[in-house]
């Protein structure tokens, strides 16, 4: 403890040298007058006992210095004289300084960038207390397409789990399904809420901010209209005001009590929800009704010592459980292999994450950096060369070489430092704008907010350190390696060139040529990739198409069929009425939903009544789209078979659906299916038409075919109203005349329209993505690399000037001299592209599994790009080689003497 | 006044500082002052010495400082012994001691009592 107070004694007096000094001084004072007062008392005259007070004494600023000198203060005053001379010495060349500076704030920034997306999706992504126990729980039916994969559940069988299972401390319900109306005075504000039983606070185990959450005391006591708040809604809906907690509010046609709002990064269920409300199980859902309906989230805290493993073997004799008494479930879980099972949340989300998509983004910032480090190394050389005189000096002066390397390392540290911070505010901005770019929600169902926080500060300063010691080292071990005696004598003359400088940066160029080459194929790859799923299409066309969905929220527009009957569907036939009518639409209809949305796909199950199943077949389950008249003709979807549905295919006519043709293909393969049957929800369905295949969700959601039916021949599946329209104008200029149209007719619907094409750049996010961050940091890394060849050879040439005058003058042709610059650069480039190329094949089999599509050249792409790279290598070296050329032997021979 | 100088072996000066606040707190010039006397103007402290020792003393945690005001009504920066410094007194006296009667026997031996 001692030893370390002392440290802290010393450090405090190092860090206010200036008042320790001071006080030393005053101390010092204060002894020379006792000494002067005791020479008095001995008789001495005040002045002349004074005068041999301070003789005795002697000069008080050496003692200073000594006490100075032998502090950890030294060192650190070293520290601090080093650093300002690194910032004067940075300013000086402020050329090098802000190349510098300039790619580390790219090359830092990228990372931070990256690193502030990954870490909260892939490192962190729940803010729980021990993440770890917290799992989900569901239905596993193995057989099926997704495997092992935990699915919802049913409310009943949660209420079985949550009575019976004892490995857990508590299990949350939670019904992710729904949006409201938070009504505002005069206008609404749609928002995705989150309804859950009081199990999952526990299980989240987070304390709110502000009031309590609702426990079960709350739900015996009848009293559900509670709600919590998010801190996003609190702070930008109720101005953060505090005394919101008991407030009521208005929800659909609720009047709601708010009792707490949970602290900022708290997020619970996977649809962002703005806030949470109770989830109380009605009567049916507690009967064995409640088991069919499997469309919800179970979350689980496991108790401490229980096991994933331990969990999920007692969760499976709860099913055998189950089965023992519901023999009319046996046929069932046979086919399936149902049974009930757990997986920790991170599992469910590093699937849905596209986790190892942003991990292989992180790599190719990464390289980009160590890029960005060679071709500081190799300016640091060539400053580090211009410079061994002045180390030379030092050392003959008496420093010590720990002195000149801890010098030098502070330099590239500060430098880097510098560089640190700039790539700071670069993440900054960019973190602002990149999820909105690449509609991070997609990827992040958690939503976490993406910012700069303190861990990517953190990180940043101690990439910017570690890199900057790394890159620094080599320059530093080249500037103090040698013997500086001799260099202080030949420096005073002019030397032709150092070879091992030569050498160390080649070094350097080859590996930044490498390095681009790989990042050059990863863009060149992901590019094909996207342009040939752009080149294949989604099935409908996007040019000159806008989107307008609202919801036509239960509350107001009821459900079933006569709310379908009475309100939904009069709405949309005004509506649609209307819009037609607007200039610029050249037609429109309606559905239920739009392709390549990405709401949460909503699959049904249908029957094909004579197909025969082969064994292991999955069931038929379909996207099922309530559509009216001219929807194919809109969207561009080829009619192949039949004919649209028309408005005559309503509630007295025979019910119709229109399939598309993967449903043909896979159930029809040999017949007409025209005419034939399908089965939905216990009706038959004459198929009347066969339209092509759509990509229905995003591409990271996968996709299923699809059942057209005529919107007046059921009752509306989801309340989601979405107007489809060609028009003649830019789609975006429609925007606002069609949500006047739409509000005209209801005030309070809020009206998201888009454009088709905008909508099919965020289902193909994933691939887009890597394709413009591969695009950007391969541009940044030939920059780079052209920049850090031609420092090269444009320095041997400037340096060797006077070698070249001398060959030229002793009759070397102009061609011959330019091409020794030629074949230097060729052989860098040689060098650089084979280690390159050995390095893509691995990388290549890194981000395969990443992309949509197959390309059976994409094996050969690292020869393409090492093709170019080689082209311009050659391009770059040719600008110094014409300069060696055009060397005048009589001008430099003639300044040299 | 005589000028003979005895120069302290590094160690020794830090225990006589210590000894000397084990008596009493005091400021620097008391210390130097308390050393002279006790030893009859043998020994004389420099305050090229003392000084620094009186510093890495104090960041050994052998020693604390305060300012105070001193005999003269002058503000003063006393010094006095901690619990570390008493037991590194301790450990010094005792090393010093066996040190000075090993010295003593060398010096004190003659030609006959080692043969």
């Amino acid at each position: 403890v001692s030893r370390l107070s002392g440290l802290w004694l010393r450090l405090g007096r190092a860090l206010r040298r200036r008042r320790f000094e001071r006080e030393m001084l005053e101390e010092l004072r204060a002894h020379l007058e006792l000494e002067a007062e005791q020479n008095q008392e001995r008789g001495q005259e005040p002045a002349a006992a004074r005068r041999q007070a301070a003789i005795a004494f002697g000069h008080l600023g050496g003692y200073i210095e000594q006490v100075r000198d032998r502090r950890l203060g030294r060192w650190f005053g070293e520290l601090m004289l080093d650093g300002r001379q690194a910032l004067r010495f940075l300013r000086k060349s402020p050329t090098f300084t802000g190349v510098a500076i300039a790619t580390l704030a790219l090359c830092l920034g990228a990372n931070a960038t990256l690193f502030g997306i990954l870490d909260p999706i892939l490192l962190h992504p729940f803010p729980y207390p021990d993440p770890d126990r917290v799992v989900n729980v569901g239905m596993v039916w193995p057989k099926w397409p997704w495997g092992e994969m935990v699915q919802e559940i049913s409310p009943l069988t949660f209420q079985e789990i949550e009575a019976q299972a004892g490995c857990f401390s508590a299990v949350g319900f939670i019904d992710a399904s729904r949006k409201v109306d938070l009504h505002l005075g005069s206008h609404v504000q749609r928002m995705s809420v989150a309804a859950v039983t009081p199990g999952a606070w526990v299980v989240a185990g987070v304390s709110p901010t502000l009031g309590r959450v609702f426990d079960p005391q709350d739900l015996a006591s009848g009293e559900a209209s509670l709600a919590v708040l998010s801190d996003g809604l609190w702070r930008e809906t109720f101005g953060s005001d505090p005394a919101v907690v008991g407030r009521t509010i208005q929800l659909d046609d609720g009047a709601y009590q708010v009792v707490g709002v949970m602290p900022s990064g708290f997020s619970l269920a996977s649809n962002q929800p703005r806030l949470w409300i109770p989830r109380v199980f009605s009567a049916e859902e507690r009967s064995e009704q409640g088991r069919g309906n499997a469309g919800f989230q179970a979350i689980g805290r496991l108790r401490e010592g229980v096991s994933v493993e331990q969990a999920r073997h007692e969760l499976e004799s709860l099913h055998a459980g189950y089965l023992a008494t519901h023999p009319e479930a046996h046929e069932f879980a046979e086919a399936t292999g149902e049974t009930y099972g757990v997986a920790p949340l991170s599992v469910w989300v590093s699937e849905r994450a596209s986790g190892s998509l942003l991990l292989s983004l992180q790599v190719a910032a990464a390289l980009v950096l160590l890029l960005g480090c060679l071709n500081i190394a190799g300016l640091l050389v060539v400053r580090g060369h211009g410079r061994l005189r002045e180390m030379a000096l030092r050392g003959a002066l008496g420093a010590s070489r720990r002195r000149i390397v801890q010098q030098l390392a502070v330099e590239t540290a500060t430098l880097f430092l510098c560089g640190g911070a700039v790539a700071l505010a670069v993440a900054a901005a960019a973190l602002r704008l990149v999820p909105a770019h690449f509609h991070l929600g997609e990827i992040m169902p958690y939503g976490r907010p993406v910012g700069l926080d303190a861990r990517i500060l953190w990180a940043t300063l101690g990439v910017s350190l570690l890199t900057g010691l790394l890159t620094g080292s080599l320059p530093i071990v080249y500037a103090t390696r040698r013997n500086l005696g001799p260099v202080l004598q030949t420096l005073s003359q002019r030397t032709t060139r150092s070879r091992s400088r030569r050498r160390t940066q080649s070094v350097f160029v080859a590996g930044q040529i490498a390095v681009s080459l790989v990042l050059l194929t990863a863009a060149i790859v992901t590019g094909r990739n996207l342009d040939a799923l752009l080149g294949q299409g989604f099935g409908v066309t996007t040019d000159h198409r806008l989107v307008a969905s609202v919801a036509l929220p239960a509350y107001r527009y009821g459900s079933g069929v006569s709310g379908t009957e009475e309100h939904i569907n009069p709405f949309k036939e005004q509506a649609l009425e209307r819009i037609r009518s607007l200039p610029g639409v050249v037609r429109a209809s309606v559905s239920n939903r739009v392709p390549l949305s990405s709401d949460w796909p909503q699959k049904f199950g249908f029957g094909v009544p004579d197909h025969v199943p082969v064994p292991g077949e999955t069931p038929a389950v379909a996207f099922a789209y309530q559509v009216s008249s001219g929807y194919f003709q809109t969207l561009g979807i080829p009619l192949l078979r039949g004919r649209d549905l028309s408005p005559t295919d309503d509630a007295n006519a025979p019910a119709v659906a229109v399939v598309s043709a993967e449903i043909a293909r896979q159930y029809f393969p040999d017949r007409d299916p025209l005419g034939a049957r399908v089965q939905f929800f216990g009706r038959d369905c004459e198929i009347i038409g066969v339209v092509g295949a759509t990509q229905n969700v995003p591409l990271s959601l996968g996709n299923a075919p699809v059942l057209y039916l005529s919107a007046s021949q059921w009752p509306a599946f989801n309340d989601e109203a979405a107007f489809v329209m060609q028009t003649a104008l830019p789609p975006a200029a429609m925007v606002a005349s069609v949500t006047q149209v739409l509000t005209e007719i209801d005030p309070l619907l809020a009206v998201r329209a888009t454009t088709l094409s905008r909508m099919q750049q965020g289902a193909v996010v994933t691939q887009s993505a890597p394709r413009e961050i591969a695009g950007l940091f391969a541009v940044l890394a030939v920059l780079l690399t052209a920049l850090g060849l031609y420092g090269v050879l444009a320095a041997s040439v400037a340096q060797g000037t006077r070698d070249l005058a001398i060959r030229i003058a002793l009759g070397a042709g102009r061609g011959s001299i330019s091409g020794m610059v030629l074949r230097r650069g060729a052989a860098l480039a040689l060098a650089g592209t084979t280690v390159g190329i050995l390095a893509c094949w691995p990388a290549l089999r890194f981000i395969e599994p990443l992309l949509a599509t197959a390309d059976g050249a994409r094996a050969a792409t690292p020869l393409v790009a090492a093709a170019l790279t080689a082209v311009m290598t050659l391009l770059i070296s040719y600008l110094p080689a014409r300069r060696a050329s055009r060397v005048d032997p009589a001008v430099v021979l003639r300044d040299d003497n | 006044m005589a000028k003979e100088k005895h120069d302290l072996l590094q160690g020794t000066l830090d225990m006589l500082i210590l000894k000397a606040l084990q008596l009493a707190p005091m400021h620097g010039f008391g210390v130097a002052a308390r050393i002279r006397q006790i030893s009859q103007d043998a020994l004389r402290v420099e305050q090229g010495s003392l000084y620094p020792a009186l510093y890495r003393l104090e960041e050994q945690g052998w020693i604390k400082a305060s300012w105070g005001i001193s005999e003269k009504n002058r503000k003063a920066r006393f010094y006095e012994i901690t619990k570390l410094g008493q037991k590194q007194l301790q450990r010094e006296t005792a090393h010093w001691e066996r040190l000075s009667l090993a010295i003593n026997q060398v010096l004190g031996s003659t030609a006959e009592s080692l043969s």
